[in-house]
């Protein structure tokens, strides 16, 4: 990068920045003294009438939205495959006639070339996969029992030095919204050495989907809503069905598939499907633009081993390969059922109607004595919020964070979204570092009752969009954020100075 | 780094970022790699920078939002990729694309100039001085050198010097150079095209 032509043009581009910064918020802000007019003059007409405007916050929502259920909405854009029969219109004896020696002649072509495999479209195929992999029906299959391993290479080492990632995993499927999946994942060194490894088990009941991590003795329960018309991650391509259906939807975008050959994986009869050259590498990851190989099973179009290779290289990236498919075996209910372990850390995710005062408070005060540091809740907020069900997560062995969401009474028993008026209360416990971090770059303010307190002033522009304000609380052991996009800062410090010890 | 958590969760509009120092969404991003539903906050944080920075290039709501929704949906179904870096240049590198897909894909035949019919056209100020035309504009603009632009359309998007600093992977004391650098030549651009920027 080449340096300042002098001391002056090194001074005009502070002033210039610093009066950016105060222009776009204010356009009548008068420049800094000493910035040379001109400049300033061509930097108030750009930000008075060149500045981009803010999101729509019914689109922010929107996108929100899918994002939340990427799952869903990637259902709803696949299409099942079915092949098309066009209705035969009614037909004279003449043409009957002339169709019987065609059929006869088309008789005689077959079977000259029934020896011969018949020429097959891998575009067809991986229409017939992307269907079969969140509908495993739509390929004649009404459960499965598979056992798989994934391998990865990450292009450069992970963080910790990680060089290969393995998962084996067995998955089970009982029909639409039950299935079970068993994983473990060992993370490798450059040496071999094993650096970790980690189990985890997925069930879907068919009203719930539970995920346990062993390690931390965490469940983790959600409705099934929104993951029940898919196999969530059960099909057999591995951990990433929402990365298959991207890849399949763009089979004709961006591959030139090709079937390459007839081959058997698992004792199963396969197309090699070699996808060639990706022609939409993926923006900012590049690594994953090279070569990749399907092997289709032919009656069920599952995807029964896959590998891609690093772009212009024969050095394979990632693998899966399925060991052992059996198909509509008689599979028991207990597989699709599932019991929190005892002494497990349960976090349920699933949509609950909005507490009553008292079983609000009971709730807190059960929260109070399991986590490790003291709740606070406010004596009162503004605006006639009223609050959602409280929640105590995990965040680690012995470590727990609240969140206490305060609403319009009108979005109180809707699904979460982005709402500009409402409060969130985040509480931790207040180590050292937590308060350092969670404090940089905030002004200090002072908050009644509080050992210390912080303030970071959002913004609200008259199109509805901003940034929220925050204050920060140290509370004896307890760290409070407190956060608003349509509390006025004295609200939101109001709030802070009511909050009170829920007691154990 | 479970304060970081915690201060990105409690506050969705920290301190911007500069290349020099730690990304401190990377706790963010590590949270929402072990949980998809950890995203959240990430979009919570950068929707309104991305979607700035769409309409600049493209001058078109309905084709901004579409593409700050491609850029979101991209980088949720591609986060367990992500390598440590700064996550939002990794968000702008995918919306850059984004924009340039935009236009390949979807309105292959549109010029600039049909996005600007429909963007609201500038208004004079309040002191009575003529506004800078913005095919004039578009067209200085496309006459800098490529980082000085760069520079110039994100602090059109409303982005601060840190966050310009962060996207582009320079200094912020880089940034501030290009800056000033990118608005003496558009400057003297726009005198040359006999536009508002004669009289700047």
């Amino acid at each position: 990068m080449s340096e300042y032509r002098d001391d002056r043009e090194r001074l005009q581009a502070d002033l210039l920045e610093q009066y950016w910064a105060q222009v776009t918020a204010d356009p009548t802000a008068p420049p800094p003294e000493g910035l040379d007019p001109h400049m300033a003059e061509l930097a108030r007409a750009l930000a008075a009438q060149h500045m981009a405007p803010g999101a729509r916050p019914a689109a922010a929502a929107d996108l929100r939205r899918r994002l939340d259920a990427q799952a869903a909405e990637l259902a709803r854009r696949r299409r099942s495959w079915r092949p098309a029969w066009p209705g035969l219109p009614a037909l004279g004896m003449g043409v009957r006639l002339a169709l019987a020696v065609l059929l006869a002649v088309l008789a005689i072509g077959v079977y000259a070339v029934v020896s011969r495999p018949a020429p097959v479209s891998a575009l067809e195929v991986l229409q017939k996969a992307q269907a079969s992999a969140g509908a495993p029906e739509s390929g004649g299959v009404r459960s499965f029992v598979l056992r798989q391993t994934s391998r990865e290479w990450p292009a450069t080492p992970a963080r910790g030095g990680v060089t290969e990632i393995v998962i084996d995993s067995r998955r089970w499927y009982g029909g639409p919204g039950h299935w079970r999946v068993v994983s473990e994942r060992v993370l490798r060194g450059a040496d071999g050495a094993e650096l970790g490894r980690q189990t985890s088990l997925e069930v879907a009941d068919g009203t719930d989907l539970w995920r346990f991590d062993s390690q931390a003795n965490v469940v983790t329960v959600d409705a099934l809503t929104g993951h029940e018309d898919s196999t969530g991650s059960v099909s057999a391509y591995g951990q990433g069905l929402a990365g298959l259906q991207e890849l399949l939807a763009q089979a004709d975008r961006c591959f030139d598939p090709t079937v390459t050959g007839r081959e058997t994986v698992a004792g199963r009869a396969v197309y090699r499907i070699d996808l060639g050259p990706n022609r939409c590498p993926i923006a900012g990851a590049p690594e994953f633009g090279g070569r990749q190989v399907l092997w289709v099973d032919q009656e069920t179009a599952f995807i029964l081993r896959y590998e891609r290779y690093l772009p212009g290289s024969d050095k394979l990236a990632e693998s899966m390969e399925v060991a052992e498919v059996q198909y509509n075996g008689v599979l028991g209910g207990d597989l699709f059922t599932f019991t929190p372990p005892a002494g497990s850390q349960v976090v349920d995710n699933r949509p609950k109607p909005a507490p009553g005062p008292e079983e609000y408070l009971r709730q807190l005060v059960e929260y109070a004595a399991a986590a490790d540091f003291t709740l606070l809740v406010p004596r009162d907020v503004p605006r006639g919020l009223v609050p959602r069900r409280p929640r105590l997560d995990p965040l680690g062995e012995n470590a727990w964070q609240l969140m206490l969401e305060y609403v319009p009474p009108a979005e109180v028993d809707q699904a979460p979204r982005p709402i500009p008026e409402a409060l969130t209360i985040v509480e931790t416990r207040a180590t050292d570092e937590a308060v350092m971090l969670a404090s940089q770059g905030m002004e200090p303010v002072d908050v009644p009752g509080a050992d210390a307190a912080w303030l970071q002033r959002g913004t609200l522009n008259p199109d509805g969009t901003g940034t929220s304000s925050v204050v920060i609380v140290r509370h004896g052991d307890a760290l409070v954020g407190l956060n608003s996009m349509g509390l006025t800062v004295d609200e939101l410090l109001q709030v802070a100075a009511a909050l009170e010890v829920v007691e154990r | 780094m479970l304060g970081l958590f915690f201060m990105r969760v409690a506050a969705p509009a920290p301190p911007p970022v500069g290349v020099s120092e730690p990304d401190p969404d990377l706790a963010l991003v590590a949270a929402a790699q072990a949980n998809p539903r950890a995203f959240g906050p990430l979009f919570d944080r950068y929707h309104d920078t991305i979607y700035r920075f769409c309409f600049t290039r493209l001058g078109h709501r309905q084709a901004a939002e579409d593409a700050t929704a491609e850029t979101f949906l991209k980088a949720f179904a591609n986060l367990e990729h992500f390598k440590p870096g700064v996550f939002l240049a990794w968000l702008y590198t995918i919306a850059r694309h984004a924009v340039a897909d935009a236009y390949r894909k979807d309105r292959p035949a549109e010029s600039w100039d049909e996005h600007e019919e429909r963007a609201a056209p500038p208004e004079a100020d309040g002191a009575g001085r003529e506004p800078i035309d913005r095919v004039a504009l578009r067209a200085a603009l496309a006459q800098l050198p490529a980082d000085q632009r760069a520079v110039l359309e994100l602090q059109l998007s409303g982005w601060a010097g840190p966050e310009i600093a962060a996207a582009v992977g320079k200094s912020h004391a880089a940034v501030k150079m290009l800056r000033f650098r990118a608005m003496e030549r558009l400057r003297q651009l726009l005198a040359e095209d006999g536009g508002a920027g004669g009289r700047l």
